[in-house]
Formats: structure tokens, C-alpha cells, sequence
């Protein structure tokens, strides 16, 4: 009766969802906006291709390595030397990426909810209740997302309370400006989707591959969906405005009014927020623990949870020193940044260890 | 484990010490503020005034209400102002005249002063949507006259002359506008557009001083951002025609031949579509309407069950729409030149890429736009009864 | 049954009684009669209600019958043992084994050897017949004690559905099971726990139901324990519990038989003690704990609109006063315009912060609830009423606390007595305090703080390896149609597969009567 840590498919598709949405749905219309004022909906469709680029990436290479994570079967690609590097590339990416998750997490609710409470103390309470879940082990993380994802999904269901108030009038005109604009308002949110690349430190644990490779494509059709309904909501109801407004899915929310008397339930958007957000920092908080563990072959990695988040929480206050930093971070940097870590890095090692024919399974168990 | 429990337990007083600072506000320590109303003070100053609840004045608290009250207004309300060289300024030194914290969570209505709106609604509008607090769903209206005379009503039905701004508004009956609405419509296409304008009902002759209430009536008309004119409850309704917000609303007109005696329809549904067309330098509009209504009175004495006298009656229906259309685009196109309708917005939609070119020229396009009505209207049933009621059949007109 | 039963004892005893059990108990009885009972006499010094009754068989040979008073049927021995015996006139010569199948007329008798099983054998309230010459015993069935009742079970009680619950007496619970489940597949194994008690607790479950690795976790769990005494399976709960830290019960306990057998159908074990009516379930689920045996009795729409509305009010119980305080004292925009208008005039007077207000009436509310539940029951009712009096009326006019938080308390209240298991609400009412002080620290946020380390420690919290928020958190479809809704019988055609290396095993489909062709697929 002893503990398996196993993932169902199933649960690999809840722990990917709120990583992608989670932080960046409150922005993600005002992003598109800037780009393609009428058009930016159709970014959503866009973004789905990196995404299904990083699943292939990341399935392929575990079907070369099964049971390893991108660290320990770089290792086996490039040599134990380059393959560390790689991996100590990657802790800094994963650090300071939960960092800024963090970062933007605690800046939306001081700046909408609680003005006067220290952001260190906002940005640390939920840290730490994700190194909680990290400490659980994949058991707790695969369990908990299930629970949060459905609660932090809620919102989208409640913007459909807007429709009254949607005016199809800002849709047009349709693609006047050509693709252009759209491609370019589809840059950051693909930064986001090509997060789902996490997957590969989860996906050791999935008993069925095939099962897990379907249900992270589900997950992504799922996302694509809830951009689109966001971004299609947003626009219907902000028209132009959308792309001035800080928190376009706030206004919404504060714009909901049902009967006159259900309303004013932005407070009800960062309850479910929230959640989702746990799910996105427990799982990068994961990513950079076991990233760390193995790169410097610790093999309890369960220590680390505590002081690592702790790290990624002053990286992120120390990081950046305003809003408008944070804004140029998502909106020029990770662009690039994450691509390059998604997509770019696997693709290369996957190139190596196929034109070299190497492969591996996992000996002597799974870090962790 | 007893140890761990020693432990935790000592951060029980520490959370419990938090609940005094940061972001705490106790219902007790709120003044629920329900209007504010923006005037231009002195030396070009903003004067701004709030209306905020009593909660105190309700009868039932502690079963000491009243002995023998005089007065019949009960008094919900109370209003304060201050002047600031900006409303962040001004509500800043409101606050401090007050003892308790200013509270714009269930503040529902703007009013800018007449004063204010035709210097110019920007500088507000960014406050007030920039500010976490303040609501974006709330309505804005212009004020015939200071705003703040509007918040110093004592209304005998509701329990503030907010309150009863906002029911009016959430009637359906006539034009409202969400401060999203006023801040879209801001950088939209047309520049242009109106705000519900308040008046102060005469009170009646029973009713005590300031026993009254503000109500809507017709519109301001705003370009950019400032207030060029106001538009009569008539024309009004020709632009809520264009803008398809009928509303429930009674159409009433006469019918041609019998001088005497109108016809009413309620409620009137209507179909309305703008068809841009572009012929070299030609811009025009047709306005398509198809309109229906239920006749719910009919003064004159012909009898709306006969056919032939029906597609009469269509006619002078249809006569009467065509002409409030009209005269609210006469009034738009020549006397402000304020494309409230946002045809801007149709002829983008319809030619974005023309429209790029031509945009800055709108001011000067705009009243030249020939604009072409065509208007099906239909009264579609005539009531409970089918002859003019209560007249003899030889009146009847068949 | 009862044969194997005792041997069980004997052969089971925990190993820490063994060691402590004298040399001497197990040695072979003595052929000297005089030998054997004053070996007895020793091991049985001071004790008042030990009797030993000496006689002769026939006349002539010694014998004699030990019991203790009180616990054995005196009547039965007069009539049965020493009568019969005391007459017999063809004693000459036959041994003890003989003479039983002769002369005594007791359905139960077996043959004990060496003095531990005599002790045993006396001490659970069976006399033991000894005979001079002869170094075996022979104990009698003849266990008489006070013994309530079956009564209706006061803690958990039904409109539809059986009225027995169980009683102190192991036996008759057992037999209370036996009665619903009359297959032999299903075992009662028993083992004797408790150094000085030498309590018996018997694990029930179904063979080829339950789980092998499951069993084999419950038999080393239970044979681990190592107390003085055990006198309710409240100690064995805390002692085989995976998680005892943790606010929630990990094992159900009920006193019905029908809730017993129902899990033991599904596939679960129930562990029943000696002088409790108590009976333990293990694995359980969260939602087992919220689920209420009429679930099943009742038609499927009303079970299920009643299981929704359970979990509606489970939440309330442990949210609404946390969301009180939270929207009050930092989303006042929340509550309707007209409504916040009234709170703050009804809250004007009031001269606490919300939180205080909440903490000060949940802390009442659970001293009436408590001080109600420990009084005899004509006085409770006087509770009762006073509370009403003082919280209702006395405390909003005092200008103590606001109309709203009474209405607040009240209904928390209602909704945590909707929880059909009573130790379940207790956790969760327990769990509302922390909540409630974060509410008041950081509003919603803190809420969601205290959900979150609520949910992470359900999600790592198991029972008996099953995990606690099992079907939930770990979704399987084929099992939602007994968590989220309460499907017909005739679709609940598989059982629920309790641990992820369990095969799915499917129920015998119903079919229906109606001979509309619905048939269940096998």
C-alpha cells in the first residue's frame, strides 16, 4: 500500500491548463489589442501551432528517453558536462519565470484589491502553499490541479453572463489591416502556450503515453477555446478600449451585473484567480525544484521546495522594478525567452540524439 | 509535536494583530457614497460633491425611531463638497471633512455639471476609470444646471434622488449611458456622441422644499469631449431610432383627414439598419427601418379591424417615424454637427481602408452625408377592442 | 461457529499478552483436580465474582464448575452441567468427552488444555467443567450477561430504512450482519486486543470483495496496536488511522448494520469492537463521508437533488461566516446596494469589528451546540430555547452583535447539521475558525489561503492507501455516478474500484420487471 506516483492522463490535462491561462488571461486581450485593435480573436487559433510544436517536442523526446525529464536526457545527449549546463540554463529560466508569475500575481491584487498589504507578504503567502503542494510530490500536484483547475475555470463560464451587453459591431472590420497585425498580436500569448512544455517533467509519471499525448492536446484545444471566448468577450464589450485597459477581464468582471443585484464580482474573479495561479506556480515551482535536484544530483528534492521559492520571490521583487517593467518584460523579452527554452533548446537536443541515435531509458528511478 | 503545536500556536496572536492594519474597512468606518456630482467651483477649480447614506435615519435601530418626527421627508442622505484643482485633489480634501472613509463600491451615478461638460469630460473620465474604485458600470449623466442641486433632492419614492436616477435609467424607457460606454464612445470613430440629460421635476404644491426628484430628459450633446448643446426629449428619440434603443416608449400621431384625435402604439418593436453607400465623393446613408407596434389608443374614429383603414393608419405611422428620424438628423447633421449616430463607425466598418484615408475629414463630410430614409411600419394589433370604444356605431369610421 | 470462534482467540492473542502471560498459563492442566483450582484460585486472588462450584459426578468422582458470576447462566449450569452430571449413574469409567456427549445437554461445549484457555474460556464468561483425573476441561456455552437491546440508532437515524442498530455485545452485532449477509464469503476474523480489557475486535469483509492488500494493512495495523484497554473503537480508530493529525476522520464509524454491509459489498472492511456499538470502515472516501444510507433507499432524483444539497451546505458550513466577515470587511461591494445599506445601519450600533463579531457568536454557537448534546434531554431542550432567547433577540437589541451575523450563525449552523455524519460536521466547524481569522486578515484572499492548505492536505491525506479525495481528484468517470449524482441501482453496476491496481469488478446487473427491454449490460 505504499505510494506510487502516478499521473492519470486525465490529470496531466488540469495541471496544464491553469499554466498556461492562469497568470496571463487577466492581460491577454489588452496584449492582442495593441497589435490588431478588431482582429486580435483570431491570435487565439495562432497561438495553438507553437503549442502543438512543444508537445511533439516534448513527447518525442520522452518516447527517445522514456522516464527521464529534458535535464537528465540532456545529460545523455550532450554529455554530462554540456548537459548540466543546459540544465543550470534551465533552473535560471524556471526560477526566474516562477518569479515574474509571482510577480504579476501579486501585482494584481495590490493594485486591485488589497492597496495597502506588502507585496513580499501577497507574493510569499502563495509561494509558500505552492511549495506545500511541491512538497507533496506529484500525487498532491496532479491531485490539487484537478480541483483548482475546475474551480479556476469558473470565470469563463461567467463572462457568459455578459452577452447582454456584447456589441458584435467591434468585430468589424474584419482583417483590414491584413494578417499582419494579427500574427503580431498572437506573439505573446504563443510565448504562453509554449509553456506547456512543463509537461515534459510530468510526463515520467503518466502510465499511458499515448493517453498522455492526446490529453495534453486536448489541453491545448481547451486553452484555445477559453483565449478565443476571452478575447471574443473582451472585445464585444470594450471595443477600442480594450487595448488601454490594464486588466481588460477585470473590467469585465466589474462590468457583470445580473438582475442588479449579482454584480461587482471581481472580488469572486480573484477567489477562482487564485487558484489557478497556485496550480501555475506550484507546477514551475516543481519544474525549477526538480530542475535544480537533478542537475546537481540531489535525489530528494523535497528540501529544496522551501528555499527555492523563496529565491524565485525575491527575483521577483528584485527583478523588476515597476509595472511598466513587468509589461516590458512580457511583452519584448518573453517573446523571445521562452520560445528559446520551449522550443528551440528541445528541438536542438532532439536533433543531437536523433542524428547521433541516441537513446535512453531511465535507470535506477526517477529523481524524486 | 507538542513542541510544533507551541510553535504555531504563537502565530495565532501575530495574524490576529494583522486584522488591525492593511486593507480592513469595517462597514462602521464607510460612508457609502451613492452619487457624485462634478461642478466647476471657484477660480476654475472642480467642485466636487457627494452624496452619501445615512444609515442611522432608518427606522427599527434599537426600537428608538421616532416620538413625534414633524417633518414627513425622511432624510437618507446627506450631501458634502469640497474644490480641488482636480477631483483626486477634491475628493482628497472631501475626505478629510468627513470622519469616514469615502466608499465608491455601490456609487452608481455620475453627474457632470453643465459647467464641467462643456469644459471638457476627459480629465474626469481618466479618473474615474483609472481609480480601482469607482465603477465602470455606472451611469453618467449631464445636468441642466449645477450637478450638485440634483444630489440635494429628497425624493419621496426611493431612498436618494441617486437611487432614483438609476431606476429611471434601468427602466428601458429612455437613453443611458455606462461610464465604459462614455469612455469607448470617447476615442470612437464619430468623436461625437450624447449623455442622458437631467433636469429637477417641479415639485409638487403638497411636497416639502427639495421633496423632488432629478429626471431624465433629453440628451447633451457632446463633440470631443465637451458639450456643444442639448437635444429636446423628442429629437431625442429620433436619434434612439437610428441608434435601434426604441425602448419601451409610446408612439403617438394623427392620422391625415381627421385633424382631431391621435393614435398611440405601445410597445414598438423596431428593426433598424444603416446602409452606407460611398459614390465618388457622395457619402450616403440609408437609414432602413421596419417598425411594429401595438395600438394601445386611438382617439380618432376609425375602426383599425377594417384592412383598408389599417394600411391607412400604416401610413401615418409610418409618416410619423420617418419624420422624428428626420428632425433628429437635421438637428445632428446642421444645427451641432455631432454625428451621435456614429455613422463613422458604419462607414468604417463598411470601407476601413478608405475610411483611413478619410477620417480626418469627417467634421467637414458629416452634414453633407445624404441620408435617405426607408421605413416599413405596421401596427401590428389594435387592443382588446376593435371599433373606437364607447362610440356609437354610426361614428364609426370604416 | 462458535467453536472456531474461541480458537481464533486463543490462537490470535497479541503478542504482548503472550509475554506477559506467566509460564505457568501454559502449561497442561493438572490430572489433580485440587492442583488445577488452586492454580485458578491464585490467578483469580481478590476476585469476589469468581465462583467455583465442586461436586460429584455420580457421586462419586470430584468435579467441579468455575465461572464467574454474573456472566454465565446459573440456571443453564444447575440444569444442564451439575444436575445431569450429579445423576449420572454410568460415570464409572467414562472420560470427560464421554460424559458430555451423554449427560450434558449444552449445544456449545469444547475442550480446553491448559490453563490460559481455562482463563480464557472463564473470563469471557463461559464455565469450565473440571474433573478430577483428568487433564482437560471442558467449557460450556453458557455466556449470559445484561445486555441492552437493539435499539433504533440514536446518532444516525432514518425515515426509510432498517431501525437496528448495533449494541455493545460483539456477538450480536456480528449476527446482525450475518442476518443481512448470508453468504459464507463473508469472514469475521477475531482477535483479542488490550492487555488488561482483552477486548475482542473482529474484522469483517467479503472474500474476493476486499482487497487482499487491504486486508493484509488492516490485520498489521490492528496487530501493531499495543494498550492497556480498549473501550471504544474510538481508541482503534486513532490508532490505525494513516494521517492522526489530520481534522478528518479517516475511518467512518456508524452504528448502523445496514452502512456495514454496504461497504462491505463495495468492497471495504469493517472493524467491530467488543462494549462499542461503534462499527469502523475503512477505506473511505471524503464523500463518503458526506453520503447518508438513505441515499440509496430513497428514488434516485431525490438522492440526488439531496446529495447536491448536502454538498451545497458542507461548503456553507465551512465558508459562510469566513465569507461574512471577508465581504464585509473588505468587498462591501459585493452586497447588493440596498442590502449593504441595511447591513450598515443594522451594523451601526455594533461596536466590534465583523471578525471579533463572527468569532465571539461561532464560539457561542458551539458552547449551546455542546452544552445541548451533554444534558439529558428534557433540559436540552431548555437550552435550547434559552439560546435562541439570548443570541436572537437579547444580543441584537444589546447592540451586541448585528441581526445579519445571527442570521449568518444560524444558518452555518443548520447547514453543518445537515452533514449526516456527525464527526464530519465537527471537523469541519472546527476547520471554519481558521478560516473566519483569515478572512479577517486578508478577505477573500485569505479564504482562498486557508481553501488552498485545505484542499493540499485532502489531496496528500489518504485512508488505508485509498486516496481521500479519490474519484475527485483523481477522475474516473465510471465512478462519478456515486459521488456526483446518485444513479439508479440498475446503473451502479460496477463496484467502486477503491485502489488503482483493483480490477474493475462489475456488479450482477438488475433487471427490470417492466419487461421494456432495459436490461443492464453485463
Amino acid at each position: 500500500m505504499q505510494d506510487k506516483d502516478t499521473i492519470l492522463p486525465i490529470q496531466l490535462s488540469f495541471m496544464l491548463y491553469p499554466t498556461v491561462m492562469a497568470t496571463g488571461f487577466l492581460v491577454l486581450p489588452a496584449l492582442g489589442s495593441l497589435y490588431a485593435p478588431y482582429d486580435f480573436w483570431m491570435s487565439s487559433i495562432l497561438t495553438m501551432i507553437p503549442g502543438a510544436i512543444t508537445i511533439v517536442l516534448a513527447t518525442s523526446l520522452h518516447a527517445r528517453f522514456p522516464g527521464l525529464t529534458i535535464i537528465e536526457s540532456g545529460q545523455r545527449i550532450v554529455g554530462k558536462v554540456f548537459g548540466k549546463l543546459v540544465g543550470l540554463l534551465y533552473f535560471f529560466y524556471f526560477l526566474h519565470f516562477t518569479g515574474v508569475i509571482s510577480r504579476e500575481y501579486a501585482e494584481f491584487v495590490k493594485s486591485s484589491f488589497l492597496f495597502d498589504t506588502p507585496m513580499l507578504f501577497v507574493s510569499c503567502s502563495l509561494l509558500v502553499l505552492a511549495a506545500c503542494a511541491v512538497r507533496g510530490g506529484v500525487n498532491v500536484l496532479s491531485k490539487s490541479a484537478v480541483i483548482f483547475a475546475i474551480l479556476s475555470s469558473l470565470p469563463l463560464l461567467f463572462l457568459l453572463l455578459l452577452i447582454p451587453d456584447l456589441n458584435w459591431t467591434y468585430m468589424l472590420p474584419m482583417l483590414s489591416q491584413g494578417v499582419v497585425p494579427v500574427l503580431k498580436a498572437a506573439a505573446v500569448p504563443q510565448g504562453w502556450v509554449s509553456e506547456l512544455f512543463l509537461m515534459t517533467f510530468f510526463l515520467p509519471y503518466v502510465k499511458d503515453q499515448k493517453k498522455a499525448k492526446q490529453s495534453s492536446y486536448a489541453a491545448l484545444g481547451v486553452i484555445g477555446i477559453s483565449m478565443m471566448l476571452i478575447n471574443l468577450v473582451v472585445l464585444m464589450l470594450l471595443g477600442p478600449d480594450t487595448s488601454n485597459k490594464m486588466y481588460p477581464v477585470l473590467v469585465a468582471f466589474r462590468y457583470m451585473s445580473v438582475g442588479g443585484f449579482f454584480e461587482n464580482l471581481e472580488a469572486l474573479l480573484l477567489a477562482m484567480w487564485v487558484l489557478g495561479n497556485l496550480v501555475k506556480q506550484s507546477v514551475c515551482l516543481y519544474a525549477t525544484v526538480i530542475t535544480f535536484s537533478q542537475c546537481f544530483g540531489v535525489s530528494d528534492f523535497r528540501s529544496f521546495a522551501f528555499p527555492i521559492a523563496i529565491l524565485a520571490a525575491v527575483f521577483g521583487l528584485w527583478d523588476l522594478p515597476n509595472i511598466a517593467a513587468l509589461h516590458t518584460l512580457i511583452q519584448k523579452v518573453s517573446v523571445f525567452e521562452t520560445p528559446l527554452f520551449t522550443i528551440v533548446i528541445p528541438l536542438l537536443l532532439l536533433l543531437i540524439a536523433w542524428m547521433t541515435g541516441r537513446r535512453g531509458t531511465n535507470q535506477g528511478g526517477v529523481n524524486g | 509535536m507538542v513542541r510544533r503545536l507551541i510553535r504555531a500556536s504563537l502565530l495565532v496572536p501575530l495574524i490576529v494583530m494583522l486584522t488591525g492594519c492593511w486593507d480592513r474597512n469595517e462597514l462602521n468606518d464607510l460612508a457609502l457614497v451613492t452619487a457624485l456630482a462634478l461642478d466647476v467651483g471657484e477660480d476654475n477649480q472642480i467642485d466636487t460633491t457627494i452624496q452619501f447614506l445615512l444609515p442611522r435615519s432608518q427606522s427599527g435601530v434599537g426600537g428608538t425611531g421616532g416620538g413625534g418626527g414633524g417633518s414627513g421627508t425622511s432624510r437618507d442622505t446627506a450631501v458634502r463638497h469640497a474644490q480641488g484643482s482636480n477631483i483626486a485633489d477634491a475628493l482628497s480634501k472631501l475626505q478629510r471633512r468627513l470622519p469616514r472613509k469615502l466608499f465608491w463600491g455601490q456609487c452608481k451615478i455620475f453627474i457632470f455639471g453643465q459647467g464641467v461638460a462643456k469644459k471638457g469630460v476627459q480629465e474626469s473620465v481618466d479618473f474615474l476609470t483609472r481609480h480601482p474604485q469607482p465603477r465602470e458600470r455606472s451611469y453618467v449623466f449631464v445636468s441642466d444646471g449645477r450637478a450638485a442641486d440634483t444630489l440635494e433632492l429628497f425624493p419621496p419614492l426611493e431612498r436618494s434622488s441617486a437611487e432614483v436616477l438609476r431606476e429611471l435609467s434601468d427602466m428601458n424607457i429612455g437613453f443611458k449611458l455606462t461610464l465604459e460606454q462614455l469612455s469607448i464612445k470617447l476615442i470612437s470613430d464619430s468623436k461625437a456622441f450624447a449623455i442622458p440629460y437631467i433636469h429637477i421635476l417641479q415639485k409638487s404644491k403638497s411636497a416639502e422644499p427639495q421633496q423632488t426628484i432629478p429626471y431624465i430628459y433629453g440628451t447633451a450633446i457632446m463633440k470631443g469631449d465637451r458639450m456643444i448643446g442639448a437635444m429636446s426629449e423628442k429629437v431625442m428619440r429620433g436619434m434612439m431610432w437610428i441608434n435601434n434603443e426604441v425602448g419601451e416608449y409610446t408612439v403617438s400621431f394623427g392620422m391625415k383627414g381627421s385633424s382631431d384625435g391621435l393614435i398611440s402604439l405601445k410597445p414598438i418593436t423596431a428593426k433598424i439598419k444603416l446602409v452606407p453607400s460611398i459614390s465618388g465623393d457622395k457619402w450616403k446613408m440609408k437609414v432602413k427601418a421596419h417598425v411594429e407596434g401595438d395600438m394601445v389608443q386611438n382617439e380618432t374614429a376609425y375602426n383599425p379591424a377594417q384592412p383598408t383603414v389599417l394600411v391607412e393608419m400604416d401610413k401615418a405611422f409610418e409618416e410619423a417615424v420617418r419624420k422624428r428620424i428626420e428632425l433628429c438628423l437635421n438637428q445632428a447633421q446642421h444645427q451641432f454637427n455631432a454625428d451621435i449616430f456614429d455613422f463613422a463607425g458604419v462607414y468604417h466598418r463598411k470601407f476601413p481602408k478608405l475610411w483611413e484615408r478619410e477620417k480626418q475629414n469627417w467634421d467637414q463630410r458629416f452634414p453633407q452625408v445624404e441620408v435617405e430614409t426607408e421605413i416599413t411600419a405596421h401596427i401590428a394589433r389594435s387592443g382588446l377592442i376593435l371599433a373606437p370604444g364607447g362610440m356609437p356605431k354610426e361614428e364609426v369610421m370604416e | 461457529m462458535r467453536t472456531r470462534y474461541y480458537s481464533k482467540v486463543s490462537a490470535s492473542r497479541s503478542p504482548r499478552t503472550r509475554r506477559e502471560m506467566s509460564e505457568q498459563e501454559k502449561q497442561p492442566l493438572d490430572l489433580a483436580l485440587t492442583v488445577n483450582l488452586e492454580r485458578l484460585q491464585t490467578v483469580y486472588t481478590s476476585c469476589s465474582d469468581f465462583i467455583v462450584r465442586k461436586f460429584a459426578i455420580g457421586g462419586q468422582m470430584e468435579a467441579a464448575v468455575i465461572y464467574i458470576d454474573g456472566m454465565s447462566d446459573t440456571n443453564g449450569i444447575d440444569k444442564y452441567v451439575i444436575a445431569p452430571l450429579m445423576n449420572a449413574e454410568d460415570a464409572e469409567g467414562a472420560n470427560l468427552s464421554q460424559l458430555a456427549e451423554k449427560r450434558i445437554g449444552v449445544s456449545d461445549k469444547r475442550i480446553v488444555s491448559t490453563l490460559g484457555d481455562c482463563i480464557g474460556a472463564i473470563s469471557n464468561g463461559l464455565p469450565v467443567l473440571l474433573r478430577d483425573q483428568e487433564a482437560i476441561g471442558l467449557a460450556c456455552g453458557l455466556i449470559k450477561w445484561e445486555q441492552r437491546s437493539i435499539e433504533e440508532p440514536a446518532a444516525e437515524s432514518a425515515i426509510r430504512g432498517p431501525r437496528e442498530g448495533f449494541t455493545e455485545t460483539l456477538r450480536v452485532n456480528t449476527s446482525l450482519l450475518r442476518r443481512i449477509i448470508k453468504s459464507p464469503l463473508m469472514k469475521l476474523e477475531t482477535i483479542t486486543l488490550g492487555e488488561y480489557t482483552q477486548t475482542k475486535v473482529t474484522i469483517a469483509y467479503i472474500e474476493g470483495l476486499a482487497s487482499a492488500s487491504l486486508l493484509q494493512e488492516v490485520r498489521s495495523r490492528l496487530g501493531r496496536i499495543e494498550i492497556d484497554g480498549i473501550l471504544e473503537s474510538g481508541y482503534i480508530e486513532e490508532m490505525i488511522e494513516d494521517t492522526p493529525r489530520s481534522p478528518f476522520p479517516q475511518l467512518l464509524s456508524t452504528e448502523r448494520p445496514d452502512v456495514v454491509c454496504a461497504s462491505l459489498l463495495e468492497g471495504r472492511a469493517a472493524i467491530l469492537t467488543e462494549g462499542s456499538p461503534y462499527a469502523l470502515i475503512a477505506p473511505i472516501s471524503l464523500f463518503t463521508l458526506l453520503q447518508s444510507p438513505e441515499d440509496y433507499y430513497q428514488r434516485f432524483w431525490v438522492s440526488t437533488v439531496i446529495r447536491w444539497l448536502r454538498y451545497f451546505f458542507a461548503i456553507m458550513s465551512l465558508l459562510l461566516p469566513s465569507l461574512y466577515v471577508a465581504v464585509l470587511t473588505y468587498h462591501q461591494e459585493m452586497v447588493p446596494g440596498s442590502l449593504l445599506s441595511s447591513m450598515a445601519t443594522a451594523r451601526e450600533p455594533v461596536p466590534f469589528p465583523a471578525l471579533i463579531e463572527a468569532l465571539m457568536m461561532e464560539v457561542t454557537f458551539e458552547a449551546l451546540r455542546e452544552a445541548g448534546l451533554r444534558l439529558p434531554k428534557q433540559v436540552g431542550a431548555a437550552v435550547s430555547i434559552v439560546g435562541a432567547l439570548v443570541i436572537g433577540q437579547a444580543a441584537v437589541q444589546a447592540g451586541l452583535v448585528s441581526a445579519p451575523m445571527v442570521i449568518v450563525v444560524a444558518i452555518t449552523g443548520i447547514a453543518s447539521f445537515m452533514i449526516p455524519r456527525y464527526i464530519t460536521g465537527i471537523a469541519i466547524r472546527m476547520l471554519r475558525f481558521p478560516l473566519i481569522i483569515l478572512a479577517g486578515t486578508f478577505g477573500l484572499l485569505g479564504i482562498m489561503m486557508g481553501i488552498i492548505a485545505i484542499v493540499l492536505h485532502l489531496c496528500a491525506l489518504k485512508s488505508f492507501g485509498m486516496p481521500f479525495l479519490h474519484t475527485i481528484a483523481t477522475p474516473k468517470f465510471r465512478e462519478m455516478k456515486d459521488i456526483l449524482i446518485r444513479a439508479p441501482w440498475w446503473a451502479l453496476d460496477t463496484r467502486p474500484q477503491l485502489y488503482d491496481d483493483q480490477p474493475v469488478s462489475h456488479r450482477q446487473p438488475v433487471k427490470q420487471a417492466t419487461g421494456s427491454g432495459q436490461e443492464g449490460e453485463s
